[in-house]
Parts: C-alpha cells; structure tokens; sequence
C-alpha cells in the first residue's frame, strides 16, 4: 500500500484517538 | 495545554515518524486554509479527512441562547463546511480522496433536547449527500457515519438512570466502543469501499 496522509479533526477525544490509532495500525505507510 | 490536546500529543509522541497533531480552529476557514496549506507543504497530497470534532451541548429549545445556537451550528455544521471547502482543491488536482464526515444518530431519529445539534448534523448528512454528486466523477468519495450511543465523553453528562434508558432502547444492550466507529472511518476510507458514496452508515446497536 502506498503512503497516504490522513487528517483526523477532534484526534484528542476518544473517538478521535481510536481513529487515529486504527490508521496507524492499517499501514506503517500511513501518517496521521 | 489542556488534557484533551495532552492525549493527543501523546499519541503523536508514540509515533513521531508517522504522526503528529495541528491546533485548528475548525470553524475558521481560515484555519482550514492554513492547515491543509501546511499538511500539503510537507507531503504534497491529503488522502483522507475524518471529519471528527464536535461537541455536546444538549438544552431544550426554549432554554438555548441564540449564541449557544450559533456556536453550535458553527461547529458542527460550518466546520465540515469549511473542511470540505478546504481540502477540494488538493483532492480534485490529485483526482483521488475520502472525506467522511462524523453526524450522529440523532440526525436520523432526532430525540428532545437536540435541536440545535441534530438539525446541524442533518445538515451534514445533506451535505455530505451533495458534495458526493459534485466530485464523484474525480474520484472523490464522501460519506457519512451515524453513531448512537458511544461509550465515549459524550456519555459522561449522562446519570446512572439516563444511562440505563438510554441501554434500554439499544437491542444490542451495550453501548457501542469507539474502535467500533473507528473501523467503519478506516473501512469507508480504504480501496475497497471506492464505490461508496453519498452514503450513511449508522452505527448503533440495531435501535434503527
């Protein structure tokens, strides 16, 4: 998978974090 | 810095090389600007944008200030607006991106209590149904996920006795996890979900 940025507003709630984290878990290629 | 900021940075902190947090106002176009500006800047493309941030401020209608009106409807409502505004240019000239927009149950099944914040999130469902007309053809997909009942800071306003209402009116009998809602973002926003758009995915335990 190629690298793909992604922009998660509201990242310090806890859906915020669980997205962020399930996007960091996806792909090492991934940047939040 | 505040706790909820805190939490953040900490995650950031345990992944520098692959994260990292930006202060945005997300009711300011001009913030917007300014953040995809720098995002674009160091990477040359954005992929995906979750619009996630909101808050609860429930009142009934005849105790909401127009303020508290305004400010919510500006968060809720004009900031995926503004986001949705902000990212255009740099999707449409890569021909590829996921937006996803966070509306809630409540725009679907609105309960008392929740004008102001179930008449915004409406409102992004109807924009997000519209805005998926508009870049479909440029590759652009544009969702919306409708949660219920979250076991997340949003529950915390809640007392013993609303919570277990509130679990009464669920088949399933539990609040729903964020990691829950969290898989839904990342699957609207992978490969196999490129033909999905305009659509509405609610995630509540079966009450709709």
């Amino acid at each position: 998978m190629n690298r793909r940025i992604i922009l998660i507003t509201g990242a310090n709630g806890a859906l915020g974090r669980a997205t962020a984290q399930a996007f960091l878990d996806e792909s090492p290629e991934n940047f939040v | 810095m505040n706790r909820r900021r805190e939490n953040a940075e900490t995650l950031a902190a345990k992944n520098p090389d692959r994260c990292r947090t930006i202060s945005l106002d997300v009711t300011r176009p001009e913030a917007w600007k300014a953040a995809i500006a720098e995002i674009v800047a160091a990477h040359q493309r954005l992929d995906v944008l979750v619009n996630n941030a909101g808050i609860h401020d429930d009142a009934l209608l005849a105790q909401i200030k127009m303020g508290i009106m305004a400010r919510r409807a500006g968060r809720e409502f004009g900031g995926v607006f503004h986001s949705c505004q902000a990212v255009m240019q740099v999707m449409i000239s890569q021909r590829n991106g996921r937006i996803i927009n966070l509306a809630s149950l409540s725009a679907l099944l609105a309960p008392p209590g929740q004008t102001n914040f179930a008449a915004a999130k409406a409102g992004v469902l109807a924009l997000t149904q519209s805005l998926a007309k508009e870049v479909a053809r440029i590759g652009i997909t544009v969702n919306a996920v409708c949660p219920g009942y979250l076991d997340t800071e949003a529950l915390a306003g809640l007392d013993d006795d609303a919570k277990k209402r509130a679990l009464a009116q669920i088949p399933m009998r539990r609040f729903g996890r964020p990691e829950e809602v969290a898989a839904a973002f990342r699957f609207l926003a992978c490969a196999g979900a490129g033909y999905i758009t305009g659509s509405t995915l609610k995630i509540d335990g079966g009450i709709i």
